[in-house]
């Protein structure tokens, strides 16, 4: 009993020390609590990692709330959180499966507390239990990848017509609203004859998918879109496996560069564009403080501008829709080493 | 106590004409639908498309052979298996990235060996593999993030890349392993000495226990052959792509396992071949191919094999209980 006692004190004060030492470091302003799916995906990580930097540039803490990748874990974790009675500063919610995930955004809203949603583009009629988006604009991303391929396609001079979509699992949102960008930029212009869904975001689900598509469409296929480059990458593997050569008798674009950015340089991708996890957190960081200082939120939607050099700037209020930049980038070395976005460089935001 | 229930049941301890019977619907299955895939979509019969499918089936069927050890010596599955193969990845590649190919596979091997061990001591102690393999990938899967603090892992060796990508005589490294590995694991548990233990202990543990055979050390070698093919599956994954992230595999555990049951080895243990897991993996992906060939969505997909395996797993009981 004695033992059993003292093992549960133990683990209790092993839960509590770091919870007493974050207290105590904890920035004046506040607290924010930022709901992420894990970040064993690294691209979460690096969301994680510059909603930490904004926040402490300006004054808050972050309490980051993990799920793995479980839309229930998630809303049984925003129960506790308001449970709690904690006062925050505000909420960034990046919901795992954005319709699932509404019921837990309604509740979040509910509690007074600013919310910026992230990442997931809000869904229509849910716009009364968020604050703000600040996050990608998928669409745009599809749109930006339809267009470098497009391009590619008259500077290579292969006559691009049917091709295939692989793309992220179902339920996932963001995958949709990339192939609506890059469907709605290529119609009229290239005949989509596939989109099949991966398992997963990763080199290894994508060549499964790739693996199977290529061999089974020889001959037709003259253009492949993924929606990340780790996907475009083992579609580019996939593609040499069957005698095909990237860039040569197949196109094959990504369009976000998180991956192996060797596809990029070597020509094997014809681009990517900068979507950047650590700008995200930074970006819904950045939004929840400016309504905090001013109380307001401009209507409609702002496109922030794809400045090399300098981020956007922390006074004024947000809008309702704040979309990071997807400035894209030619797949070249010379256009790799070159290409920054807020200060900071393609190799520090993407090669994480 | 791991379960023991076969020796409830009275089954004979190794049941031979069961589990071939199980192994002959496996390949009369595959074959039946090689014949309605063939019929239905052009693009199926062809070679291209049958090495595409051995090599789909090859990564699974590699981890669905090592796991039919653990379900062969009675202890049902290891739900780790995904987590640990991350983990495994992440150390690779650490250690490849620092001090070059031979030692990165040196240490996924050790690391590897010892993860089986310690899990086995963990499984003999609560006497529960499913609680204690899910609470060991938990922390595999978290130590991998730790140790790659949640980034990307990259390598760069020529060697590591050959081993990823390299096709000799035109077929994936993938899938010679595959091959290799299911045949090697066929001989080890018909023609060994460790397989008749294993076989011995899933059957009837309290008969294995009597004629003094150590329980507890069959589990953990059965744990420690399933992280070495977890192994074998995280170095081909880092040198194809040459990169490791802690968030490798997620998900993977339902197919290992579904192979392995469609493939019709004894849920209870002591019956079946590492060779209709082999086979298993290859009727899954020869099923998968066929839904992606067709368009199938992800649900209607993941729906269909999701009652394979029921339909599989139920025939194959029925099956046992009349035998």
């Amino acid at each position: 009993m004695k033992t059993g006692l003292a093992t549960v004190a133990l683990g209790a004060l092993a839960v509590a020390l770091p919870w007493l030492a974050g207290a105590a470091l904890a920035a004046d302003k506040g607290e924010i609590v930022v709901f992420v799916p894990s970040s064993t995906n690294p691209y979460i990580g690096q969301f994680e990692k510059g909603a930490k930097a904004k926040a402490q540039e300006l004054g808050y803490s972050v309490k980051a709330i993990e799920n793995n990748f479980n839309q229930s874990e998630q809303d049984s974790q925003v129960q506790q959180q308001l449970a709690s009675g904690e006062k925050v500063a505000g909420y960034i919610w990046w919901p795992f499966e954005n319709a699932a995930g509404i019921g837990a955004l309604r509740a979040l809203s509910k509690s007074g507390a600013p919310v910026i949603v992230s990442n997931q583009f809000p869904l229509k009629g849910t716009d009364k239990f968020y604050t703000a988006y600040a996050g990608a604009n998928d669409i745009l991303s599809g749109k930006t990848a339809a267009e470098m391929l497009l391009k590619a396609c008259a500077d290579a001079k292969i006559k691009c017509g049917k091709g295939a979509i692989i793309r992220f699992p179902a339920g996932v949102s963001a995958g949709d609203d990339r192939v609506t960008g890059f469907e709605e930029a290529v119609k009229g212009k290239l005949d989509v004859i596939s989109v099949t869904p991966t398992a997963g975001f990763l080199e290894d689900e994508g060549y499964k998918v790739a693996a199977q598509i290529i061999p089974a469409n020889k001959g037709e296929l003259t253009w492949i879109y993924t929606e990340n480059d780790s996907i475009a990458g083992a579609a580019a593997q996939a593609a040499r496996e069957n005698g095909l050569t990237p860039g040569k008798d197949i196109l094959i674009v990504g369009g976000t560069c998180h991956g192996d950015s060797s596809h990029v340089v070597n020509g094997d991708l014809v681009g990517t564009a900068i979507q950047s996890g650590y700008f995200e957190g930074w970006l819904a960081v950045q939004t929840l403080v400016k309504y905090i200082d001013t109380g307001k939120v401009e209507p409609g939607e702002v496109y922030l501008p794809a400045d090399p050099d300098h981020p956007p700037a922390d006074t004024g209020a947000p809008h309702k829709l704040n979309f990071l930049p997807n400035p894209a980038v030619g797949n070249t070395q010379a256009a790799y080493d070159q290409a920054k976005l807020w200060g900071k460089s393609i190799k520090e935001l993407c090669n994480f | 106590m791991a379960p023991t229930s076969a020796s409830a049941a009275g089954r004979r301890p190794f049941g031979r004409g069961t589990w071939r019977f199980a192994g002959l619907s496996v390949a009369a299955a595959s074959l039946l639908l090689m014949a309605v895939a063939g019929l239905s979509t052009p693009s199926f019969l062809t070679v291209g498309n049958g090495l595409v499918i051995v090599r789909a089936a090859s990564m699974t069927g590699i981890v669905a052979v090592a796991m039919s050890f653990v379900t062969l010596s009675g202890n049902l599955f290891a739900l780790s298996a995904s987590a640990l193969g991350a983990f495994l990845a992440v150390v690779f590649a650490l250690v490849t990235a620092a001090a070059g190919l031979g030692a990165g596979l040196g240490a996924v091997l050790v690391v590897a060996v010892a993860a089986g061990a310690l899990q086995g001591v963990a499984v003999n102690l609560t006497g529960n593999p499913i609680i204690a393999t899910l609470a060991f990938g938990a922390v595999f899967r978290g130590l991998a993030s730790v140790l790659s603090g949640n980034g990307v892992l990259r390598i760069n060796d020529a060697a590591a890349t050959w081993i990823g990508t390299a096709r000799p005589l035109g077929i994936p490294t993938q899938s010679w392993a595959f091959v290799i590995l299911a045949a090697l694991a066929w001989l080890t548990v018909r023609k060994t000495s460790l397989g008749r233990r294993i076989l011995l202990s899933g059957a009837n543990r309290e008969a294995a226990v009597a004629s003094g055979l150590r329980v507890a050390a069959v589990t953990g070698t059965a744990l420690a052959i399933l992280s070495v093919g977890a192994a074998i599956v995280a170095v081909f994954t880092v040198c194809q792509f040459s990169e490791a992230r802690a968030n490798l595999f997620n998900g993977y555990d339902f197919d290992y396992i579904a192979a392995v049951l469609v493939g019709g080895i004894a849920l209870r243990g002591g019956q079946g071949s590492p060779l209709q897991a082999a086979l298993g993996a290859v009727l899954i992906a020869l099923l998968e191919n066929l839904m992606l060939l067709n368009g199938f969505s992800a649900g209607l997909r993941m729906t269909i094999v999701g009652a394979v395996v029921v339909g599989a797993t139920s025939a194959f009981h029925l099956l046992q209980d009349k035998t």
